[in-house]
């Protein structure tokens, strides 16, 4: 274990702080993996095997949830990663004041998710929402909130407007790496704007944008911050992603053995997710090298 | 180079220090058992020593608690109650009472995670009755059948709270006082009283609704206790139940058919807002406030939570109504429910916990609680305290006792209202879904994944 520098003496020293990483990770992981094989009845916990699993593989409620979290999440990708790629073609383009304009679409990053929840929630209150009265009229005044389809949207809307500066950060970084001579080279050959983008821009940002996919899909289908503090899931089931179903049946049923077998099923699906992302980005660094 | 390695081992030996200490087990308040005779070697004169035994008392302990109300908050009656309680409890028995605030709606939620992961439990928690069962089941709560049978107030008891809290010959919490909704209705509106059947309000509704006016508000929206006020007492008019026996979900009935079809015809016909079923508790209460709407489901609580019902109620111009009844009902109902006291499954002051709960039975102490509630107290003596001769408990407790229905219990209650409110809120919002094969679904999901 000895390095060339110090011996094991950097090892010791990382030591602590991966314990500490370990226990706050791997042990609940582990935890949640047992719990999804015991049920609590009457007071008493039992080992019930993949019984949990079962009961979430036969629950039409979960093939509802997890509908809603396919398309929430293929919606939130889709606008998140195509907005903020416009974004940061514009910033890319040697706009005066960029550095105003970066800080300002980076205010709801930073911003904590459930206040920013709240306030897309009263935004779009029944009467007093400013958003809905605006919108009313074009809605025969039906307070969209309260539609199974417009509570979708106002959570998908709300989602992609905080994630926009996130990934519209990775893209940029990704612009800044072509080279300007390749530019300067097309237009020289008389390439016009729309060709720039799609035979040099685009196939180079492949691997960035890959990577800026994967990543915010990681985060939609993990989403439940924003989603618990505008709807709740509501109306009826109609904004339930697995996420929610899964803190609704630990925090308000009590029913852990059940929320974690779908923790556990929400674990296989990053882990999945995880890989594609991790070989993504051994690709776009091979690329860049 | 030396000193680089003695700073190296220095600051690993500092690193893992921090680490241990963080890692020492919190320290566990006991009670310590001090026996009451001890044998004590007293020095009187030099050369000679005596043996005198001295008698020291037992100590009395702690008693740690979870309860709804900021102590801090000196503009709520509640809280000041309650402050006054735990000082005249402590300096009465000279047990030292611990006490936490924990919100009303994230206690279960607390106590239940805590039973579960092993976490801290407090000696005593308030709860509402609808959370008990929910916790019995994650195994949060100790049974406190005996020491309550054997309390100086248990005869006294009123037949409500024992409907509420005594399940199979077992309780495992005491209620304070029995809440119950109630019906107020605007006499603008039904100067000959409130209507009280499908009829009736279908009736009131041609004339009011061409007016932008409603009968009625409530809420009705995707919350338990929403199905526990609001669409339990219509399926308790028509003998049914929303719960078999066994606590199995009983959706699948057709008194729901019945029920949920009344209420789809009040929303067509605008005889109620649709702030009913999307809105939330506050929201569906507003048309009731502007007066827009000629009646409102509220409960014997609502004195504090819908603004300017007291002033209206002692001005006569709200009174409580009879609540409806469907279409072949002998009559309505309102729920009933309590707020009660219960001990925890780690409890380790038991005795402190049942000696607070003998306290806080004086009559003179529940009396001014239940009534800063505006609940009916849970003993007959306290009951008979001159601060419920005000008029609106005689009229809730006339309420309570004529229509007034026990809240059905299941082990999985919450889990099912939720469900079920989920359900009746999509159903309402699709007027086209077939109701009674909406709920087989459900009632059919439900078994198959709690009660098999």
């Amino acid at each position: 274990m000895k390095n060339r520098s110090g011996g094991i003496y950097p090892y010791l020293l990382v030591l602590p702080a991966l314990l500490l990483i370990l226990a706050v990770t791997l042990y609940p992981s582990i935890y949640s993996i047992y719990l999804s094989l015991t049920r609590i009845r009457g007071g008493v916990s039992e080992f019930v095997g993949l019984d949990n699993f079962n009961r979430i593989l036969s629950s039409p409620s979960f093939y509802e949830s997890l509908q809603v979290t396919l398309i929430f999440t293929f919606f939130y990708v889709l606008l998140t990663v195509t907005v903020a790629y416009g974004i940061a073609l514009m910033l890319n383009s040697g706009l005066k004041l960029t550095g105003v304009y970066m800080t300002i679409i980076f205010l709801p990053w930073i911003l904590s998710e459930i206040t920013t929840g709240v306030v897309w929630r009263w935004m779009f209150y029944p009467k007093e929402g400013i958003i809905q009265n605006l919108i009313a009229p074009l809605f025969n005044n039906v307070a969209l909130i309260t539609r199974p389809a417009g509570a979708l949207t106002i959570v998908i809307a709300a989602t992609v407007w905080r994630s926009i500066s996130f990934a519209m950060l990775l893209l940029l970084a990704g612009l800044q790496t072509i080279p300007h001579e390749i530019n300067e080279a097309a237009e020289i050959d008389g390439a016009d704007g729309l060709s720039l983008f799609r035979y040099i821009t685009w196939p180079l940002m492949l691997p960035t944008t890959v990577v800026t996919a994967v990543f915010i899909l990681i985060q939609g289908i993990n989403g439940v911050g924003m989603i618990l503090s505008i709807t709740e899931g509501g109306p009826g089931r109609a904004t339930e992603v697995l996420g929610i179903m899964m803190y609704r049946q630990a925090m308000q049923y009590f029913n852990f053995g059940f929320a974690a077998a779908i923790s556990v099923i929400l674990l296989i699906i990053n882990l999945i997710l995880a890989a594609f992302y991790l070989r993504a980005l051994r690709r776009e660094s091979v690329l860049a090298a | 180079m030396s000193q680089v390695k003695f700073l190296r081992w220095f600051v690993l030996v500092v690193l893992l220090s921090l680490l241990i200490a963080a890692c020492q087990p919190q320290t566990v308040i006991q009670t310590v058992e001090v026996p009451k005779e001890v044998v004590k070697t007293v020095e009187v004169e030099k050369q000679v020593t005596k043996e005198v035994q001295v008698e020291v008392p037992a100590q009395p302990g702690n008693l740690r608690m979870w309860g709804f109300y900021d102590l801090t908050d000196t503009g709520d009656s509640r809280a000041v109650q309650m402050k006054q309680m735990i000082d005249a409890f402590q300096s009465t028995t000279g047990i030292k009472v611990e006490y936490e605030q924990v919100a009303w709606d994230q206690m279960a939620t607390k106590v239940a995670v805590a039973a579960q992961a092993g976490g801290d439990l407090p000696d005593l928690i308030m709860v509402g009755a609808e959370y008990m069962q929910g916790l019995v089941n994650a195994g949060a709560l100790l049974e406190i059948s005996e020491p309550i049978k054997n309390s100086f107030f248990y005869a006294d008891i009123n037949p409500f709270e024992k409907q509420l809290n005594e399940k199979g010959g077992k309780r495992y919490g005491v209620g304070t006082f029995i809440s119950g909704g109630q019906w107020y209705y605007d006499t603008e509106f039904f100067p000959n009283g409130m209507p009280s059947t499908e009829e009736g309000w279908l009736e009131a509704c041609k004339t009011l609704a061409p007016q932008g006016k409603y009968v009625a508000t409530f809420f009705a929206g995707r919350h338990p206790a929403a199905m526990a006020q609001g669409l339990a007492p219509l399926i308790w008019s028509l003998d049914s139940t929303l719960f078999t026996e066994k606590g199995e979900p009983n959706f699948a009935t057709d008194a729901m058919v019945k029920a949920l079809t009344f209420w789809r015809k009040l929303l067509a016909d605008k005889c109620i807002p649709e702030i009913s079923f999307t809105g939330d508790w506050s929201a569906a209460e507003g048309p009731f406030i502007e007066k827009t709407a000629g009646a409102v489901r509220g409960g014997t609580w609502s004195y504090i939570f819908i603004p300017g019902l007291q002033e209206r109620y002692e001005g006569g111009t709200v009174k409580i109504g009879n609540p409806p009844a469907l279409s072949g009902a002998k009559q309505g109902f309102v729920f009933m429910n309590a707020d009660n006291w219960a001990i925890t499954a780690r409890a380790e002051n038991v005795d402190n916990a049942v000696k607070f709960i003998n306290f806080f039975f004086t009559p003179s102490i529940l009396a001014p609680w239940a009534s800063s509630n505006f609940g009916v107290p849970a003993t007959v003596s306290a009951l008979n305290n001159p601060m419920f001769a005000d008029q609106f408990y005689k009229d809730s407790l006339d309420n309570l006792t004529r229509n007034g229905h026990p809240s059905e219990t299941s082990p999985y209650y919450n889990e099912s209202m939720d469900a079920l409110s989920a359900k009746v809120q999509e159903l309402m919002l699709n007027p086209n879904m077939d109701i009674m094969s909406e709920m087989t679904k459900l009632q059919n999901e439900l078994i198959n994944q709690y009660f098999k």
